[in-house]
């Protein structure tokens, strides 16, 4: 792998997220409202009197800087980007923006490596197995169910969890992310936070471990009548061993490509789910920002997002020759 | 190929099995260790579904920022203000005050402070705490968060001696003890800061959170244990001034939890399981208190099936700016074509409707100064639908029916600009509010531009806020005023300062009646008259159309606590979002021994 290869793909990851913040950072500040307005309207609203309203929205805009041209602000915003600062919250002054996504980075990210790892190991397997002619029948059996869940949103799925598992037998709780009489701390807290995560985490899984499956087994399918399968054959290795080792390996690698890319994709279907579950990750404040116009969390959170989905497919191109001998990023190769 | 038949896939499979039984063991155990790590047992603790995540952890009340934390557990139950104003017995309740005077002008307010308060480190509260947040709060700019009214009528403060403190008012203003220093409206604007925290500290970016040196710190009888973005939890100080000094008794609950009551069925499903003490507001909707109170009987609601009254009845505000709806005559025609009862009824199904007559909230007081007046509600029908009348007056005007729409004297169809909330900014049922008033109005033959928005939204296009000129026609808001005295409602139609006449009404005998109002104490004799001067004129002109009266879910659980105020015993205002929840909260006993 060559250093150019290397410079030319962090590049291009700089780009895309450029690319990406300059979208959301127009597309917030086009929406109608703004986070001063939203303020001073719920001091109003709430009875509380505001005394010239306009000159008070005036003054508070120029305190940060929203009286300001779009363009101005812009530049002024990318150059906070560029020394790592990511502003203090609006509607949450004088809290920083980094300490918010900080506080709630944890949950989302907790809530979705498990259920990316489990449902990406079980549904690859599954996967394999069901194009494997020796499979047992009841293995097979669960294709149609898998493919079904996998057309279903999360949030259908979650619904349907909660009516079921909270609701009628209250075996897990509907909401949160700890119980309200659990003061429990460090190791003793991790038995609640599991509780807490299991419904979340089974709406992602069952919804998206289908889709692995399907994709697993098709790619299964065309590695079957390799050669190199054959030839391990010949070679007297076990069975086992054939199928790990070569024919699931080969069958993962398009697999772990689509995975990249799907952060992304997963991160936004659990903002809906921590919404549903009330779940204090990064979709829950997500939410709330864009209901109060927060524009530098809601800026935030949307650059997490793309510099996840952004920095794993860097990283996964940086890493697949290791995964795929057959890829050599050298250009003379 | 035919050996590859023979292939075994054990390890795979135990491979599947191996993760499959890690995971149901992690579920396992997870529920079997579900109860375990209380602080307090269930019959001891008080669980309010009430709940804004206090993202930012800010408590100090001055702050804009403050208002998810300060609302949902602190302003009730942490700080404390000078007096209760409740607005079901009209009563006004000394608490950190004993008493007020003013002088003959009502520019001279003498506010006498409670000896014995303390804040919750052990300080005492004297008037140096009082005269110092006024001073920053007059000294403040911009306006500082629940400061407007005061930095607009307050000129100076000072102490007198150290349990008393002295406002100078910018005009005469009998009502500002009610207005700003009591609870007037699910909190008071002024929330004395402990100096002795606060001197040191910068007044406009000092968050006043730290658990570990015990911020922050109040005079109320509860202290923040924990706090984190799906819960706030207060445990009861029993050191609490008011029970040294035998003020008052202790509240029963050994501690508080603010939580969220979660979506409709979230919400429905914790109440029916006693995982909650409260929910309402937003949520449940009265279906869902029906739906729940079947499978929980201990489930109460403030009057039977239907809610508290908001004192915030919902309207739709004219932009009098805006031809032709610069003409009441105008105004009244469009009244007529909604129908308020079925608006109404869209919010309270199962229950019944309750449209609002006028933007006066439905309560006692205002009840009675209506009844008064029923020739003039008689003259003038606010909730009458008629379609046929509107056709009369838009004939009379010189408009036409073509296709069904009514096309003006200048050959332009009556269009009207609707700017209405949508469910985003206040949940569901405005989805339907929305096609109803569309509906309503299309039928009736105007030519209808809906334009829902969220809060935010809707905020942004009132003018006062946004500082340039309103594009819509009619745009929902919901007519926050009076509690228990006519006047507040009446000044949210002037041009005066503090409030924000988003449809630019003006009417100079109005205004002038209403100014003599505000000099006269509440209570005074000649408000009966300068009622019913005040009313005339709001009615004959409909600035604004009042929708209805809100009778808003308060659904309490009588399983675990007893004692909660409703419509057969309102002892107290019942929200919980209040800060009078305080009052709430010490009337409650225990239900199990």
């Amino acid at each position: 792998m060559s250093f150019s290869y290397v410079a030319r793909r962090v590049g291009f990851f700089l780009f895309v997220v450029w690319l990406a913040a300059t979208v959301i950072f127009v597309i917030v500040h086009l929406a109608p409202g703004d986070p001063i307005s939203y303020q001073v309207g719920r001091m109003a609203a709430q009875g509380q009197g505001v005394q010239d309203g306009a000159l008070l929205i005036a003054q508070y805009k120029k305190q940060f800087g929203l009286d300001q041209s779009l363009l101005h602000q812009y530049f002024a915003y990318m150059d906070q980007l560029a020394h790592g600062n990511l502003g203090y919250s609006i509607t949450n002054f004088p809290t920083k923006t980094t300490l918010l996504v900080g506080q709630a980075l944890p949950w989302t990210l907790g809530l979705l490596l498990t259920t990316i790892v489990i449902s990406f190991v079980i549904g690859s397997l599954l996967g394999g197995l069901m194009a494997w002619r020796t499979t047992p029948r009841f293995v097979r059996s669960l294709l149609p169910g898998l493919m079904a869940f996998a057309a279903v949103p999360y949030y259908i799925v979650a619904l349907g969890l909660l009516y079921v598992f909270a609701y009628r037998t209250q075996l897990l709780p509907a909401n949160g992310a700890r119980g309200v009489l659990n003061d429990s701390t460090g190791l003793a807290a991790i038995p609640d936070i599991l509780r807490h995560s299991i419904l979340p985490a089974l709406s992602i899984i069952v919804a998206v471990i289908g889709f692995w499956m399907l994709g697993t087994r098709s790619t299964m399918i065309s590695v079957l009548g390799s050669d190199y399968l054959l030839l391990a054959e010949a070679k007297g290795l076990s069975e086992t061993r054939i199928f790990m080792r070569y024919a699931m390996r080969t069958a993962l690698v398009p697999q772990i490509t689509v995975l990249a890319v799907w952060i992304g994709g997963v991160l936004s279907g659990a903002i809906l789910v921590e919404t549903i579950f009330a779940y204090p990750g990064l979709g829950e404040l997500l939410v709330t920002s864009i209901n109060g116009r927060d524009y530098p969390v809601i800026e935030a959170v949307g650059l997490a997002i793309v510099v996840s989905t952004a920095g794993a497919l860097l990283v996964l191109d940086l890493l697949f020759p290791l995964l795929d001998p057959r890829v050599r990023y050298e250009r003379n190769s | 190929m035919q050996r590859r038949k023979r292939v075994r896939l054990g390890p795979a499979m135990t491979a599947l099995a191996v993760v499959a039984a890690i995971t149901s063991a992690v579920v396992a155990a997870t529920v079997a260790n579900a109860r375990t790590g209380t602080s307090a047992p269930r019959s001891r603790t008080l669980i309010i579904g009430q709940f804004r995540p206090p993202t930012g952890y800010i408590a100090n009340p001055y702050l804009g920022a403050s208002d998810s934390f300060v609302s949902d557990g602190l302003h009730q139950l942490v700080y404390e203000p000078l007096f209760y104003d409740n607005a079901e017995t009209g009563k006004e309740e000394p608490w950190l005050a004993t008493g007020f005077s003013y002088d003959k002008s009502y520019t001279h307010l003498t506010i006498q402070l409670r000896k014995g308060v303390k804040w919750n480190d052990g300080v005492a509260l004297t008037s140096k705490d009082a005269v110092y947040t006024m001073n920053q709060i007059l000294s403040t700019h911009p306006t500082p968060w629940r400061s407007g009214n005061m930095q607009a009528s307050v000129a100076s403060v000072r102490a007198k001696g150290p349990y008393a403190f002295v406002l100078t008012l910018k005009a005469p203003n009998p009502r500002f003890v009610y207005t700003d220093l009591s609870t007037y409206i699910y909190t008071s604007n002024f929330q004395v800061l402990p100096w002795h925290i606060f001197h040191t500290q910068k007044f406009t970016t000092f968050a006043n959170f730290d658990l570990k040196k015990g911020w922050p710190i109040g005079t109320g009888p509860y202290r923040v244990t924990s706090a984190t973005q799906t819960a706030v939890t207060l445990t009861r100080n029993d050191n609490w001034w008011a029970l040294k000094t035998g003020f008052s008794h202790a509240p029963a609950p050994k501690q508080v939890v603010f939580t969220g009551p979660g979506p409709e069925d979230t919400a429905v499903a914790n109440l029916e399981h006693n995982t909650l003490d409260y929910a309402g507001e937003i949520v449940p909707t009265v279906a869902g208190f029906i739906t729940a109170q079947k499978a929980n009987p201990k489930l109460i609601n403030w009057s039977g099936q239907l809610g508290w009254d908001d004192p915030c009845p919902f309207s739709l505000t004219f932009n009098t700016l805006h031809k032709p709806w610069d003409d009441p005559q105008m105004r009244w025609a469009l009244n007529y074509a909604l129908n308020k009862s079925q608006f109404s009824s869209l919010f309270n199904s199962p229950g019944p409707a309750s449209p609002a007559v006028t933007t006066f909230p439905a309560y006692d007081p205002f009840n009675a100064l209506l009844k008064q007046n029923a020739d003039l509600l008689k003259r003038y029908p606010t909730i009458k639908y008629s379609p046929q009348t509107t056709a009369q007056i838009l004939q009379s005007k010189g408009y036409k029916q073509s296709n069904g729409k009514w096309i003006g004297p200048d050959g332009q169809p009556l269009a009207v600009t609707v700017n209405i909330f949508n469910a985003a900014a206040l949940g569901p049922t405005w989805q339907n509010a929305d096609n109803l008033v569309q509906q309503n109005l299309e039928q009736a033959g105007f030519t209808v531009n809906m334009q829902p928005g969220d809060f935010n939204a809707i905020i942004a296009a009132r003018p006062s806020y946004s500082g340039g000129t309103a594009n819509w026609d009619l745009q929902s808001w919901f007519e926050c005023g009076s509690l228990t005295d006519p006047w507040a409602t009446f000044n949210r139609y002037t041009g005066a300062p503090g409030n924000d006449n988003a449809g630019q009404w003006n009417n100079a005998q109005y205004n002038a009646i209403v100014k003599q109002m505000g000099q006269v104490a509440p209570g005074d004799k000649r408000i009966a008259a300068q009622f019913r001067k005040a009313l005339s004129i709001l009615l004959g002109e409909l600035p604004v159309i009042a929708l209805n009266q809100r009778p808003t879910p308060v659904v309490f659980n009588t399983t675990y606590w007893t004692g909660w105020p409703t419509a057969k015993n309102p002892w107290h205002v019942p929200a919980p979002w209040w800060q009078d929840f305080h009052q709430v909260v010490l009337g409650l006993k225990p239900a199990k021994g």
